[in-house]
């Protein structure tokens, strides 16, 4: 048995993608390819597993380094040039735009039996006949989400508030709610023939785009906060895709704020012909978009980011701050200045005040009154604050201090 | 006289800079090197005008009028901390109008010419807070090492809460071109009402801006 060792750490990903997925594809049964990684290989197991064709075992689980082994399992290959015209047929369907199920049920078949090498000779034959590159990725990147979906189902991880992730997922319930909304209202849209025939849905469409507008930042705390990290672990396509299609929905979206906004300017027709247009893409769109965010994205994070990132993520997610829906409790923390010297105290209450955004609130722990405190509220944010006192003495005392302005 | 710019923008004092560095290289006819920074330029610059960068043009102003008090500030012999992380808040874009200003660089600045008229690393980030209400920044001279502590309170600047709230409704409708003309006209004189509060009328300054000369 043939052993080929390849240690990867401290690589550029490109780099490392050059080494590892050649030796992974050329490996022969029987013979076994052992990847030495700084860092738990996660995204690159599950994409292998996904396939099919390997047997996966880890020689060594961190802290420093992971190896892990990788072994082909024998499978009676099909006849390349076969696979090859197979292929081309399916990217032929998925080309003419609207991809059945079962197509997709057969790419995903067929991606577990082709190497990556046919792949890339198909590809390129497709961008000569036409099809753009942007179109294969789009299609074939859908699929390989889903393949990885699958795998990841079995090893789902759940998180409770404040965890990042869990501000995350909540703030997509109500994102969700929006766009049934937005779905419903195309759908009355269809029928009516006049302005007069909307009724109240013109103003109700200028809410919806509102909301939608202000969802930006759960967007921008993705894509600064996760989308970013996991490209420093090397998972790079996935939050790619995700980002692209943020995109996609910025544009959308501004388009259908303006149409909402300036309704006057526009003939019914074309106004309904627009926010028709608009909704069913965001509705349809960002609806799937979400659904793999909360079931693969926020997964391959949860499973490679460590607690310091965490913290990080939470630091950073603070930092942009949340949308008006966000779940309330993401802004009431708890600082206890009794674990705190004197003369750090001042600093980390204020600090924590200026990250507070409208309607948040936090808590101190103290041991003695921090009446002084207040006075300085009152002098600097009259007007701005609430103080409560939760308990007064006479060992501790707690407040919560809420930004009402 | 700009054409491009509202009246007001005339009526701000710019900041002279003596600027050798322009001056050796050739681009001036005579050798008088005093170059001129307005707040139309640092607005060129920073590719809008906001109070975030018209309260860091004033910090900048009044910093080098107190490190400079009866003589033209020197260009690139300046160093500038902000106190703050360069990816927190605004602290990134006040440094880029001092470095505007001043000449003091980040790490990617000019290396100089062998070991003269060097602008890299005269501007820094330090991710500490010297005042938990404050915003501060230290410039520092570099021929007699003098230095001035800006503490700039930007909460404590006079500005009614009615317009704050109102330009908080509208921000959205502007940005994301829904507002009516009407509306984007009430945005732009709320706006840039704050922004001369701050950078022309430097109404009530004491209360919002201190600058301390650092003992050593
Ligand atoms: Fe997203
Ligand atoms: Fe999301």
């Amino acid at each position: 048995m043939a052993i080929r060792t390849v240690d990867v750490r401290g690589l550029e990903h490109s780099e490392r993608e050059m080494l590892i997925f050649p030796g992974i594809e050329e490996l022969k049964p029987g013979d076994m390819f052992r990847l030495v990684v700084e860092f738990n290989p996660i995204p690159l197991v599950f994409m292998l597993k996904a396939r099919e064709e390997f047997d996966l075992k880890f020689e060594k689980e961190g802290p420093e380094e992971w190896i892990l082994n990788v072994n082909r399992i024998e499978k009676s290959k099909a006849n390349d040039s076969t696979k090859k015209e197979y292929l081309k047929k399916l990217l032929q369907e998925l080309k003419k735009g609207s991809v059945s199920e079962k197509t997709k049920e057969q790419v995903r078949e067929f991606l577990s039996t082709v190497d990556a090498k046919t792949l890339g000779i198909v590809e390129q034959e497709l961008i000569k006949e036409g099809v753009s590159y942007e179109e294969i990725r789009t299609n074939l990147c859908e699929i390989h989400l889903d393949m990885l979906r699958d795998s990841l189902a079995a090893n789902r991880i759940e998180v409770q508030s404040p965890h990042p992730v869990h501000t995350f997922m909540e703030e997509h319930k109500v994102i969700l709610k929006s766009l049934e909304e937005l779905g419903r209202l195309a759908k009355r849209l269809k029928k009516a023939g006049s302005f007069k025939d909307v009724g109240d849905d013109v103003e109700k469409l200028k809410e919806i785009s509102h909301h939608l507008v202000d969802a930006e930042s759960h967007h921008q705390r993705e894509e600064d906060c996760l989308f970013t990290r996991l490209e420093k672990h090397g998972v790079v396509e996935p939050p790619a895709i995700m980002k692209m299609d943020h995109e996609e929905f910025r544009k959308r979206k501004h388009a259908l704020y303006k149409l909402a906004h300036h309704h006057g300017d526009y003939k019914f027709e074309e106004y309904k012909k627009q926010a028709i247009e608009y909704g069913e893409y965001l509705e349809k769109e960002l609806t799937n978009h979400i659904f793999k965010e909360d079931n693969i994205i926020y997964q391959i994070c949860l499973q490679v980011f460590s607690p310091e990132e965490w913290a990080e993520v939470k630091k950073e997610c603070d930092r942009i701050g949340y949308c008006c829906f966000s779940p309330a409790e993401m802004e009431t923390h708890t600082l206890d200045l009794r674990a705190i010297p004197p003369f750090q105290r001042h600093h980390k209450i204020f600090e924590m005040w200026d990250g507070l955004k409208k309607g948040g609130s936090f808590t101190i722990i103290n041991d003695h009154d921090p009446k002084p405190l207040c006075y300085q509220f009152e002098a600097e944010y009259k007007n701005q604050y609430d103080w409560k006192y939760e308990q007064e003495g006479p060992k501790d005392w707690m407040v919560t201090i809420k930004k009402t302005g | 006289m700009n054409p491009i710019f509202r009246d007001f923008f005339n009526d701000i004092k710019p900041i002279k800079m003596r600027e050798q560095l322009v001056g050796i290289s050739g681009a001036f006819r005579t050798e008088d090197d005093v170059l001129e920074y307005s707040f139309a330029d640092t607005v060129k610059m920073a590719g809008h005008v906001c109070p975030t960068v018209s309260g860091a043009y004033v910090s900048c102003q009044k910093a080098l009028e107190k490190l400079y008090p009866d003589e033209i500030p020197v260009r690139g012999d300046i160093a500038v901390t902000v106190y703050g992380a360069p990816d927190d808040g605004v602290y990134g874009v006040i440094g880029q109008v001092f470095s505007f200003v001043t000449g003091a660089a980040p790490n990617t600045g000019f290396k100089g010419l062998g070991t003269r008229f060097k602008r890299k690393d005269l501007l820094k980030f330090k991710d500490e807070r010297i005042d938990p209400s404050a915003m501060c920044f230290e410039f520092r001279r570099l021929d007699n090492k003098k230095a001035v502590l800006v503490k700039f309170y930007s909460h404590k600047i006079p500005y009614p809460r009615e317009k704050e709230a109102r330009i908080g409704e509208l921000i959205q409708k502007v940005v994301w071109d829904g507002a009516t003309g009407a509306e984007k006209k009430e945005f732009q004189e709320l706006w840039t009402d704050k922004v001369k509060t701050i950078v022309l009328d430097n109404k009530d300054i004491d209360k919002w801006m201190k600058v301390e000369s650092v003992i050593q």
